[in-house]
């Protein structure tokens, strides 16, 4: 029986695609994991494998057209087959199972950061497991950097069996490896001197290598600058205290400022824009992204609106949310789509650094630790609880005095926190 | 004094010299071939193809021994082989390998010389009749030849070596082996089948000694069952002649009459072709060289038995295909980067009726390395076997627990020769043996027991239960 290809459903919210171009055309002869059209979904565009070989029979819509998702929108079967003219000849109950295994992969977006797990289309994944190949042992060439199944097919002669169960069994990442075989095939031997007696080589997850190589990147773009100021957090501390003893409400330092960082946000709104070659993009929305330590690496969740939230809202956003980081439930929605980013060092002692803005925001403030240390107040010496704030910030986007304005209003907030309550 | 000029001189026209000389000629090169005999060297003219001619008469007989049992019914059973006629045709298969090497040699455009050829200080080489040969690049590839031993009596006339036993045109009616290696086992099998009473003496614990215990242990006992006796742990303290008998005299006080004696201790490496000036760097006897083939002079290269590493046709020829590489790249005929020698997995094979062939690691070898697992699938239950009526044997895959990788393979018995290829590029290759036992085989075929005991290394072999 012939074929549907569907209308692939890409991510929960997804509810409808557009397709943008078909790359075969009617009469056609179509193999397993060929490109068949270019798909937009409501945030990006992907190329739509076929799972089915045989001759293209017919394309239901025309490019341009929008289309529900799981509908189908093509048909693939043996020549001068005849097509079901409704859905329900068409075996409804399998379509539906397809969509479901087209479900769980979110394409990860401008954070391009993912949750860890190795990101394949459907296809790649069915030829992989077929095949015992591991797909991280595979070079994905997708757009968002999933695997494609042609990845697969064709990474699946660049490694012996016995070095596939070698780098399985120890972890390794055979993407860099060069093979000493024809055609570059990995021998046990290419893959021992990883292990060498001198050193360990350590693969890295795909947080990691994505994160590396997103951080590299912007220093290498952007003209950053570091300034550093000191907050008096005293009352900041007393006020925290104040909250959890009488409201129960267990707020964080970090807490308190991703609030004062959204409230300056709002005042200062080239802070929340990004660079676009001539022009900068002013956001509307305010979303903080959190930089997270996992033991996958680092991870930036996002607390969307940050400036609308009450604090005890924010409260329990931000440990959920870190919650779920550590525990690699995050989805691609709570990843991307920050406008400012926060890190937090100050658990472990750190006085002053550099943050490194995370692409394409205009700035990452970076929180250090408090210390108690002496100072004048009003003539008097008293013991104060100061913290070190580290903005770095780009200079195509803000100047000096721009960016030290707004660590001026993010430390007025601090040093006056009722003002955050309101 | 006449001079020749060349890119490549290849001394030895055996399967190192004559392989090395058409893969030089095909990259480009100008290439001459010295022989001082008939090219094809040890293997074509006096070892593998010779013994393998007598080997599938020896086959022969012992089937139609067989026959019987199968209901064939032959009025004269009195089987005898006329060693003339069969001296005759082996020769004509000889000459039929050795002018198709003659062939493959012209079509490649090699100039071959008969000469002997000896490398000078310099570099060159100098042929028999004085021409001086200058090259880029000298390929030694002078092979090896039986070695003696100083035993008292040795150099009596009934005392033959393996080159001058292949032209025995007799079978004599006993025959002593001195040497259980794969020559004197060989030769034993043979001569056994032809109607010779044969005894081996072998100094070693074993017969076989470079081979897997087990294998050893069932090749004798159908030696033994056939009538061979086998001294092993024995030494020979002298070899006494009287006319035409002769006695091998051994350490414990054994005696062992012979009318033929046969020397098969070992190979030594053929060195004529230095004896001159080049003083290239030997070590016990053999040419050192480097993994490349090069020797201790930079543009001289030796490949095959000449460097003692593996006294194999086969790998002679991974030998010669290096050094021939390597030595256009020297000349500059190609670009590419140096090739190494290639000599971790090369199987070897003795005829010895039942054969026993091997590949990788032993038992025991692997067992001192790594954690290993082994399946070991008797012949006994392979359809094919039992049916070709030769149960005895098996097929034993030596692997590691951890990964399944096959660390070496030994078969014993029906077509272990052939077998042995299969694990040979399993274990080149890396298939595990997952991937072996996962891999359909014809059935009913003796390689089946392959895939059998490769399965039961992972607890998957259906067809036998330890």
């Amino acid at each position: 029986m012939a074929e549907a290809v569907i209308m692939p459903k890409t991510g929960m919210a997804m509810e409808e695609g557009v397709i943008i171009e078909w790359l075969k055309r009617e009469g056609d002869e179509i193999a397993v994991g060929d490109v068949l059209a270019q798909i937009e979904t409501d945030k990006s565009t992907m190329d739509l494998e076929s799972d089915a070989s045989g001759t293209l029979l017919k394309l239901v819509y025309e490019a341009g057209t929008t289309v529900p998702v799981t509908l189908p929108i093509a048909w693939i079967g043996k020549k001068g087959e005849k097509i079901p003219e409704t859905v329900s000849e068409a075996n409804p109950v399998q379509e539906v199972a397809k969509v479901v295994e087209a479900i769980p992969e979110p394409i990860p977006q401008a954070m391009g950061i993912s949750t860890g797990k190795i990101l394949a289309t459907p296809a790649a994944k069915r030829a992989a497991s077929e095949r015992k190949i591991d797909l991280a042992t595979v070079t994905p060439s997708g757009k968002w950097g999933e695997v494609v199944q042609k990845d697969v097919l064709s990474a699946s002669p660049r490694v012996t069996p016995l070095a596939a169960r070698i780098a399985q069994d120890k972890h390794l990442n055979l993407q860099d490896v060069t093979g000493s075989g024809h055609g570059g095939k990995i021998y046990a031997k290419d893959i021992k001197s990883e292990d060498s007696g001198e050193f360990t080589r350590l693969p890295l997850t795909n947080i990691q290598k994505i994160t590396g190589k997103r951080m590299l990147e912007s220093v290498l773009t952007i003209p950053m600058v570091t300034e550093n100021i000191k907050v008096d957090m005293t009352r900041l501390l007393e006020l925290k205290q104040a909250i959890l003893d009488e409201s129960k409400v267990k707020a964080s330092v970090n807490d308190f400022v991703i609030k004062a960082v959204a409230k300056a946000l709002r005042k200062h709104p080239r802070m929340n824009s990004m660079f676009d070659g001539d022009a900068l993009i002013q956001k509307h929305d305010i979303n903080i992204g959190m930089a997270v330590a996992t033991d996958r690496g680092l991870l930036v969740p996002v607390i969307r609106r940050a400036d609308a939230l009450t604090l005890s809202s924010l409260v329990e956003k931000t440990k959920t949310t870190i919650e779920r980081a550590r525990e690699g439930k995050l989805t691609m929605e709570e990843l991307t789509g920050s406008t400012f980013s926060i890190s937090n060092v100050g658990m472990f002692g750190i006085t002053a650094f550099t943050p490194i803005i995370n692409p394409p925001e205009a700035g990452i403030l970076g929180v250090c630790t408090i210390e108690k240390v002496p100072r004048i107040v009003d003539g008097a010496l008293t013991e104060r609880s100061i913290m070190t704030l580290s903005l770095t910030f780009d200079h195509r986007i803000v100047d000096g005095a721009e960016s030290a304005q707004f660590l001026q209003s993010v430390v007025s907030l601090l040093e006056h926190p009722l003002q955050l309550m309101v | 004094m006449t001079t020749l000029k060349k890119d490549i001189v290849v001394i030895g026209g055996g399967p190192a010299g004559y392989i090395a000389a058409i893969k030089a000629a095909r990259l480009g090169a100008d290439v001459l071939l010295a022989e001082e005999n008939q090219v094809g060297g040890t293997c074509l003219n006096r070892g593998c193809i010779p013994t393998k001619y007598y080997a599938q008469s020896a086959h022969t007989i012992l089937s139609l021994a067989e026959a019987s049992f199968r209901g064939i019914k032959v009025a004269d059973p009195t089987v005898t082989i006329d060693m003339k006629q069969a001296l005759a045709g082996k020769n004509k298969t000889v000459r039929k390998l050795t002018s198709g090497v003659q062939g493959l040699l012209k079509q490649a455009g090699v100039t071959v010389v008969n000469q002997r050829a000896t490398v000078t200080k310099d570099k060159g080489v100098r042929l028999q009749d004085g021409t001086m040969i200058e090259s880029g690049a000298v390929i030694v590839a002078t092979g090896s030849q039986s070695v003696r031993i100083p035993v008292e009596g040795i150099d009596s006339p009934l005392v033959l070596d393996s080159d001058r036993f292949l032209d025995l045109d007799h079978v004599p009616k006993r025959l002593a082996v001195i040497g259980g290696g794969v020559i004197g086992v060989e030769f034993a099998a043979i001569y056994q089948a032809f109607g010779s009473k044969v005894t081996i003496i072998e100094a070693q614990p074993n017969i076989l000694p470079m081979f897997d215990k087990q294998a050893v242990e069932t090749v004798a006992a159908v030696l033994r069952k056939r009538g061979i006796t086998i001294h092993v742990s024995s030494e020979v303290l002298r070899i006494d002649t009287k006319g035409k008998e002769a006695s091998v005299v051994l350490a414990n006080g054994t005696s062992v009459d012979a009318d033929l004696i046969l020397l098969a201790v070992g190979r030594k490496s053929n060195l004529c072709c230095i004896d001159g000036d080049a003083s290239l760097k030997t070590d016990r006897g053999r040419i050192v060289t480097d993994e490349t083939g090069m020797t201790s002079h930079s543009g001289i290269y030796a490949a095959g038995d000449v460097t003692g590493r593996k006294l194999l046709a086969h790998a002679a020829y991974q030998m010669g295909e290096t050094v021939a590489h390597n030595a256009c790249v020297d000349t500059r005929i190609i670009n590419a980067p140096k090739k190494k020698f290639c000599l971790d997995i090369v199987p070897s094979v003795v005829y010895s009726i039942p054969e026993v062939a091997s590949v990788g690691l032993t038992e025991e070898e692997a067992s001192a390395i790594y954690d290993t697992v082994v399946g070991k699938f008797p012949l006994s239950a392979n359809g094919r076997a039992l049916s070709g009526g030769e149960p005895d044997g098996f097929v034993k895959v030596v692997a590691d627990k951890k990964y399944g990788q096959i660390l070496g393979v030994c078969c014993v018995g029906m077509f272990a020769s052939e077998i042995i290829n299969e694990a040979a590029m399993a274990m080149r290759h890396e298939l595990t043996v997952h991937e072996v036992a996962e891999t359909v085989h014809g059935h009913p075929t003796v390689s089946e027991a392959l895939k059998e005991a490769a399965a039961m290394c992972i607890g998957q072999c259906y067809h036998w239960s330890s």
